[in-house]
């Protein structure tokens, strides 16, 4: 059986696209309640910014953007639609708040939401769908052809530890302090198909790959594979999925406008080759960026040299500084560092904890800075 | 032999209120798992429990069993009303005021329909005022019982519980003002027709408040979390029930206004982390044993017509109040079908107004049960089954369950 070619949309260079998935909350206990399909049918009722779909179970709601090209402007839909949001929650009597995971639900709670593939998904992982009840937020970036979007994943892979330690809030899961700063990647890595893309480098080559994944009944369809980094041919974009789902809006719009400034210095510059040795520290950098944030070490792929993840995001920001100024992002970029220096979302969940000593309290004010924060 | 006596037990053994007690107890679990394996709701078994014992209730081995079943049932449905109470968000009411809209309609039609029935069934008007007002509210105990027993959460259940628990607060208001219209039609002074709906309004809602201040200050010398928290909680209520009987009060309203304002009082969130588990399932079986043994089966032919009359007026009383909301208040048509099933069980504080009513005048007492308690034991038969049923279309029952 010859599977059909994956044709790759063509779309315009380092233009950006975000989807995040958020938790829908109960006022009454702070506990994730299902409400999907409520505050689909309000939001529906009048036209607003943003697009919004179920997922798979029915206490998440993720809001898509659509194309941009400026962060800005990318920001701005985000609160146009996360007005929308608020607007229907308040008649509804729930929160909404980010976060990569909820701190205490239990995942047997959790409905699976009413539509066929949601069932099927249910139906092959198990209590893996269950406890796939974990919040992310993607990125999406154009390429203007397969070739190209090949090359940014795998050069891309180099700073998923950057972006692991800016995005990560999710230190408790199911009611403990799991020590990580993000405990969503550990849920995420128990899929088969999780973790780094295969090593091919040109679009034909992809095509060839995922023909054989396809003849053997690995995959059904690109939907199968849970990567970190993803080709997603449709959009004609290259996907990042490794990022918790922030506490605020700016830190989302912020994180999208460093992978627009990396991405456009990775392909202007073209720093380092592309080949097996980007992998070989991979899962290590991946498990200390989850666990210790940006106190922890960083093996650089090139240079085999060790050193603190913060320093060697901080020396990026200097490297990319001019592609910054080009694309408008260099405030943006200026709150990412303010986040490596201080503290990011994992942290300011930890110290509200320590305060109230309430998980409850915590979702609650989680949903707060989500809601207040610009 | 005389040393025999000293120890031994006299024969037949005395009948000891607390093993009749456990026994009975046993007995409505096994029924309840017996009910759940055939997809029946718990609580219908605990209520058959109860009717069987009534059948018993003259029979002297038996009746000292029964006559605390009052006092330990009052206890736990304030217990009952007192968690209603706190999963009553008023702010929800601000941030979208045609739920306010929605329950006031739900209950003034039912109130109405209910009572024009009443009036054409040719029943005094008073009569016809209280069991329209006892008709208006739905079942709280009922409904906190199958949300437990489902694990139900979501838009469905929240609605379900807020307009359940304004429905009886409603209820109790136009009852006291009932009450007061009595004392008026029996000629008794001006002074004493007006003071004592007063009296039991602010009084229970006083106590209420003074209740749920002591709560939350006594939360705060516990660690958050501790199961502490919920013991303590539930030693205040019980203190609270006994003194509202002390004081003649409504031990109905005080649990409620409790509940409602250790909740909205509560700004740093003490309660959310509280869980009645345990308790809250043994009141709920209680209740509902003890409202079993309360129901009155030989009174039922009498007046079973008018019951039946009651509830088909009153289910498309509140099937009408909730559709016309539905819309504005932001909840999709079919899960407002459904939410209008689920406000069909009865209260079981009508079990409570009967036994007052007929302690202050015996004879619209007895009219009052006639009807009344025969309503209350048909929903107390179906409603359960239908409220599970709705919840479990509506998606909001736990995978669990």
């Amino acid at each position: 059986m010859n599977a059909p070619l994956l044709e790759f949309t063509h779309s315009a260079s380092l233009s950006l696209g975000v989807e995040l998935e958020l938790q829908i909350v109960s006022r009454l206990d702070g506990d994730l309640t299902s409400g999907a399909a409520e505050l689909l049918a309000l939001i529906e009722r009048r036209p607003h910014p943003g697009d919004f779909k179920p997922e798979v179970t029915d206490s998440m709601i993720e809001v898509s953007t659509g194309i941009h090209t400026h962060c800005q402007t990318l920001h701005a839909e985000l609160q146009g639609a996360r007005a929308a949001l608020l607007g229907a929650a308040d008649k509804l009597n729930l929160l909404i708040c980010g976060g990569g995971a909820h701190p205490f639900q239990h995942w047997a709670k959790q409905k699976i939401f009413d539509k066929p593939r949601f069932h099927e998904v249910s139906e092959l992982y198990g209590y893996l769908a269950k406890q796939f009840t974990v919040f992310g937020q993607h990125i999406h970036v154009g390429c203007s052809s397969g070739d190209e979007a090949m090359f940014l994943l795998h050069a891309l892979s180099r700073y998923i530890p950057h972006l692991i330690a800016l995005s990560a809030a999710s230190p408790y899961y199911q009611g403990v302090d799991t020590a990580f700063e993000t405990s969503r990647l550990t849920a995420i890595s128990a899929f088969p198909l999780s973790g780094r893309a295969p090593l091919v480098t040109s679009w034909e080559a992809f095509n060839t790959y995922f023909a054989d994944m396809q003849t053997t009944g690995v995959v059904q369809s690109m939907k199968d594979f849970y990567w970190d980094i993803r080709p997603k041919p449709e959009f004609g974009t290259v996907e990042i999925r490794i990022f918790d789902t922030p506490l605020t809006l700016h830190q989302a719009a912020a994180l999208a406008a460093y992978v627009q400034t990396l991405s456009r210095y990775l392909l202007a510059e073209r720093p380092f080759p592309i080949d097996e040795t980007l992998y070989a520290v991979y899962t290590f950098n991946r498990f200390q960026a989850a666990r210790f944030g940006f106190a922890g070490g960083l093996i650089d792929p090139v240079s085999r040299q060790k050193r603190l993840l913060r320093d060697d995001f901080i020396e990026t920001l200097a490297r990319i500084a001019p592609h910054a100024s080009a694309l408008d992002t260099a405030l943006f970029l200026e709150s990412l560092k303010g986040i490596a220096e201080s503290g990011n979302d994992a942290r300011w969940m930890r110290e509200t904890y320590a305060r109230s000593q309430s998980l409850p309290d915590l979702v609650w004010r989680q949903a707060q800075r989500w809601r207040d924060s610009p | 032999m005389e040393m025999k006596t000293l120890f031994f037990p006299g024969w037949p053994l005395p009948a000891d209120p607390v093993l009749g007690f456990g026994v009975i107890l046993c007995l409505a679990i096994a029924l309840g798992e017996l009910a759940h394996r055939f997809r029946l709701p718990r609580i219908s078994a605990y209520v058959a429990t109860g009717v069987i014992l009534s059948f018993f209730r003259t029979a002297p081995q038996l009746a000292p069993l029964l006559s605390p079943a009052r006092a330990v049932f009052e206890l736990a449905f304030a217990l009952i009303l007192f968690e209603l109470g706190q999963r009553l968000d008023l702010g929800w009411l601000r941030r979208n005021p045609w739920l306010l809209a929605c329950s006031l309609a739900e209950s003034l039609l039912a109130f109405l329909a209910v009572g024009a029935l009443m009036l054409w069934l040719k029943q005094p008007v008073i009569l016809a005022v209280m069991i329209a007002a006892i008709a208006a509210s739905s079942g709280p105990a009922v409904v906190l019982g199958i949300c437990r027993d489902t694990e139900a959460r979501g838009q469905l259940t929240d609605r379900l519980q807020l307009l359940t628990a304004l429905s009886i607060s409603y209820s109790f208001v136009v009852l006291g003002i009932a009450y007061a219209w009595q004392h008026g039609q029996s000629s008794a002074p001006l002074m004493q027709m007006l003071l004592h709906p007063l009296y039991l309004i602010a009084g229970s809602i006083l106590l209420g408040s003074l209740t749920a201040g002591a709560v939350l200050r006594l939360l705060t010398l516990i660690r958050p979390g501790s199961f502490s928290q919920t013991l303590a909680t539930i030693g205040l209520i019980i203190a609270s029930v006994a003194l509202a009987k002390m004081l003649n009060l409504s031990v109905v309203l005080s649990a409620l206004t409790a509940g409602v304002l250790s909740r909205s009082l509560d700004r740093k969130r003490q309660l959310q982390a509280m869980d009645y588990g345990l308790l809250s399932r043994l009141a709920l079986i209680v209740v509902f044993v003890a409202t079993g043994t309360l129901l009155d089966v030989q009174q039922f032919a009498g007046a079973f017509w008018p019951a039946v009359g009651l509830l088909v007026v009153r289910a498309s009383a509140k099937t009408i109040g909730v559709l016309l909301f539905a819309r504005p208040s932001g909840l999709p048509l079919r899960k407002a079908s459904l939410l209008s099933v689920s406000l069909l069980p009865m209260s079981g504080a009508a079990l409570l107004w009967v036994e007052r009513t007929a302690s202050l005048w015996p004879e619209i007492g007895a009219q009052l049960a006639a009807v009344v308690l025969t309503a209350l034991l048909i929903m107390e038969c179906l409603a359960p089954p239908l409220l599970q049923w709705a919840l479990h279309r509506a998606n909001e029952t736990g995978d669990t369950a």
